[in-house]
């Protein structure tokens, strides 16, 4: 591993994943990711893009190449690190993955819960977190009583709430409309420019087109286009 | 401490919410334990019997005829000395007829021409063993002293007692595994349907990095607590119907007598509590093993 690579915070080097079936997901994928980067992966259904993250959080490992995500080499880890991996960054899903029978409060805790944090660390902490994505008042709410633009900010907070190095958003504005994607987006731009890498999936040129931040293009498996100040989409 | 704290509060949480599935599962357990405890009894009375037809398995050595009563005395301690030689009851032909006069009292009067230098029985020692296993060997050291003239060893008895044992606890040792390896996979199967209501639960805690332990240890304690309710709801109908049968019996059969309940509570009490935690804690192990794959 170079020096460079070392100081990155995702490294993908000729990665090619094959799933069972002989579907090739990923074909010979290379890119890296460094500190304080808002990256977007982009592309068709079916592009790779889920393989990505699904290997950057060990649901999957690569079948050639190596992948690299904080001081975790994903191929070569043992089980049971995975959760030490997972608790080095934040995940936002597409579908906000909230516990239905926890208040926003409970679901933003409990990730802190998981990692063994004091009660007066997780208060202070929980009611920071929740200020910043702009849930003070909902604190006692449970997820059926808030809207879809306030759930996936309590699926943020709680992607914040142990200070990851980066988060993984994972289509974080599919199930949104238009003004409460762009107030999520903001959000996360806010969280990126205090100094947390965002590496983000997402189907939305227009998102893309206004952040105007790097773009890594998957299309088959292949990586086709890196730019950095958004995409120009032509060949999509 | 205050993640023990979590995990108990969360078990029983999880234990009230899927309350019916809960009482299921005790409901195995409970069936389950019923089975191994009449197997265990039944193992541990069939040992406690064969100990007690064990204890009435005596030797009969006869002292040559030739040899008076101070000379058949003093065989005593050479028999006593063999190994696994419990006692050596001496009984002279003397007490030997009268024995006999006892046992046949219609015809006694026959027995007065026998008495004095008539007397055709021998000199004999009842001898009983520590184990009667070692039987052929305590009789052939028996023959080598020099004044026996003839053993008996009921050996056919011996050995079908002792077959018949090993054969029985071979038996409900074999039956108690099956009952275990049958109660962890019906409870796995009713506590995975608990698992699978909180599913999407343990996806979210994997997903935020919780441990495999983390998750699992809330569900081997509500397993843990089910296996513990199971294990005294099943030692009530145990001891009671089981104490019935050991009243019932002394009365019936008196020439053999089973193992008291008494006897028997505390290794019930300990099998069934250490035997109904495993199956609730394995039978959670095991439900939630797939889920953790994520």
């Amino acid at each position: 591993m170079d020096n460079t690579a070392s100081q990155s915070m995702v490294v993908f080097e000729n990665v090619t994943k094959i799933y069972d079936g002989g579907v090739t997901a990923l074909d010979d994928v290379s890119f890296t990711v460094e500190k304080g980067e808002f990256v977007f992966i982009i592309g068709p259904s079916g592009a790779g893009k889920s393989t990505i993250t699904k290997l950057m959080i060990h649901e999957e490992t690569p079948d050639e190449g190596y992948v690299r995500v904080g001081d975790f080499d994903i191929g070569k880890m043992h089980r049971r690190n995975i959760a030490a991996l997972r608790r080095s960054m934040g995940m936002v899903f597409q579908d906000f993955r909230l516990l239905p029978n926890k208040t926003v409060y409970e679901n933003v805790a409990f990730a802190m819960e998981i990692v063994g944090a004091s009660n007066k660390h997780i208060r202070r902490r929980v009611s920071t977190v929740l200020s910043q994505t702009g849930l003070s008042e909902k604190w006692k709410f449970y997820p059926d009583q808030l809207s879809g633009g306030e759930q996936q900010r309590v699926g943020i907070a709680r992607a914040l709430v142990n200070n990851p190095k980066f988060i993984v958003a994972d289509e974080p504005t599919g199930n949104l409309d238009g003004d409460t994607a762009e107030g999520i987006m903001e959000l996360l731009d806010e969280i990126n420019k205090c100094g947390t890498t965002i590496i983000m999936v997402t189907h939305s040129q227009q998102i893309v087109d206004r952040m105007k931040r790097r773009v890594i293009a998957i299309e088959n498996g292949k990586l086709m286009k890196d730019e950095q100040g958004g995409y120009s989409y032509e060949s999509l | 401490m205050r993640a023990c704290k979590n995990y108990i509060s969360q078990a029983f949480a999880g234990l009230w919410k899927n309350r019916i599935m809960s009482v299921m599962a005790t409901a195995t357990i409970v069936f389950c334990l019923l089975l191994l405890g009449i197997a265990l009894i039944l193992g541990f009375n069939i040992s406690y019997v064969s100990k007690q037809l064990e204890g009435q398995y005596e030797i009969h050595a006869y002292v040559d005829m030739s040899y008076g009563i101070d000379e058949a005395k003093a065989l005593k301690p050479s028999i006593e000395g063999i190994e696994y030689v419990a006692a050596a009851e001496f009984v002279s032909k003397e007490e030997a007829l009268k024995d006999m006069e006892k046992s046949m009292e219609e015809s006694a009067s026959a027995f007065e021409m026998l008495e004095g230098d008539e007397n055709p029985l021998p000199h004999t020692y009842n001898i009983t063993l520590t184990d009667v296993r070692k039987a052929d060997e305590v009789v052939t050291k028996i023959k080598e002293i020099e004044g026996i003239e003839e053993v008996k060893n009921r050996s056919d008895v011996l050995e079908k007692i002792v077959s018949t044992t090993r054969g029985a606890q071979m038996v409900s040792l074999i039956g108690m595994l099956i009952f275990a390896f049958v109660g962890v996979f019906i409870i796995s199967n009713t506590i995975k349907m608990s698992v699978m209501a909180r599913s999407c639960e343990i996806e979210i805690m994997k997903y935020v990095g919780a441990t495999d332990w983390y998750i699992r240890w809330p569900f081997v304690i509500e397993g843990t607590v089910m296996g513990l309710i199971g294990a005294v709801i099943a030692y009530i109908p145990v001891s009671v119907v089981y104490g019935n049968i050991v009243s019932w019996w002394k009365e019936s059969i008196p020439m053999f007598s089973l193992m008291a309940m008494s006897e028997l509570r505390h290794i019930v009490i300990i099998v069934f509590l250490v035997i109904g935690c495993l199956l609730g804690a394995f039978g959670s192990l095991i439900s939630i093993r797939k889920h953790l794959r994520v």
